[in-house]
């Protein structure tokens, strides 16, 4: 029981360190947040050109160059 | 071998299979509608690249025989990897079953995944829209369509981690059956006494997630 606990603790303060190590190396080579355009407007139109829910039109269609998949130019 | 533990494992690996996109919908509900096909492709999409990257080279640097940290390519590619024994099942279906556990995560995935979550929220920080609108869950059928079909999914993935049929698997099955019934059960009393109703979307979560072993 005390090692299962011991256990947990350790995963926890293991991968929670990676992670924010992974984090901070990523952030030297590409932004992490997306463009304040490209979040409002929503991922499924932006990096999929497509929607969920449509209105009897279908689904539009937004061609890949018009928005950057990192979101850099938004 | 015999035939009834080859069949069981085989539904088994089908069912923890269904898993991913059953949280697909589960987390595709919970989003707003403008973000619901990325949230479920998230899911979705790594069913084809995981499966071929896991047959390739993930099985053996997990299985084959190794250091204690990490197994050597000695099943890479699938080499050797056949209808031979391996425990109650073929060693090819081990591998299939293993690799939809894969998906579908563990106790161990969960913790690691809950800290690294935190930690990535922490880092990154909220959504610009956080405090100026409500952000809302868009499709609540589709959070109790993907809760419904991940409790489904468990039957698969803990009676199956026996590997085989048999009583170890029966009381795991048991156990999947009750221990999100009981928690269901008490979560209605607690709601029902809190708010004097039951609400959908917690319900559906409390459903989905103690089955987790």
């Amino acid at each position: 029981m005390l090692t299962q606990f011991a256990s947990v603790l350790i995963v926890l303060a293991y991968s929670g360190g990676m992670t924010f190590v992974l984090l901070k190396l990523l952030s030297l080579v590409m932004p992490l947040r997306l463009g304040e355009r490209h979040e409002g407007l929503g991922l499924d139109v932006t990096d999929h050109g497509e929607e969920a829910y449509t209105h009897g039109d279908g689904a539009i269609l937004v061609k890949p160059k018009e928005f950057s998949m990192a979101g850099g130019r938004l | 071998m015999n035939n009834a533990d080859i069949a069981w494992m085989l539904v088994a690996t089908a069912l923890v299979l269904l898993m991913t996109p059953a949280l697909a919908f589960f987390y595709g509900g919970l989003v707003r509608s403008k973000n619901a096909l990325n949230t479920m492709m998230m899911s979705f999409v790594a069913l084809g690249p995981v499966a071929v990257v896991w047959a390739l080279l993930g099985y053996s640097l997990a299985f084959a025989p190794g250091n204690p940290v990490i197994g050597s390519l000695a099943f890479a590619g699938l080499r050797g990897v056949g209808f031979e024994a391996q425990g109650a099942i073929p060693h090819l279906l081990f591998m299939c079953f293993q690799g939809a556990l894969d998906f579908a995560g563990g106790a161990v995935v969960h913790v690691n995944a809950a800290s690294a979550a935190l930690v990535a929220a922490l880092v990154v920080g909220p959504r610009k829209d956080y405090g100026r609108h409500a952000i809302l869950p868009h499709n609540v059928p589709f959070v109790m369509l993907g809760a419904g079909l991940l409790w489904f999914g468990w039957f698969g993935f803990n009676a199956g981690s026996a590997l085989s049929a048999g009583t170890t698997a029966t009381l795991a099955f048991a156990n999947t059956l009750l221990a999100p019934a009981a928690t269901l059960a008490t979560w209605t009393l607690i709601d029902l006494l809190r708010g004097g109703r039951v609400t959908a979307v917690p319900t559906a979560c409390w459903a989905a997630t103690p089955a987790r072993c």
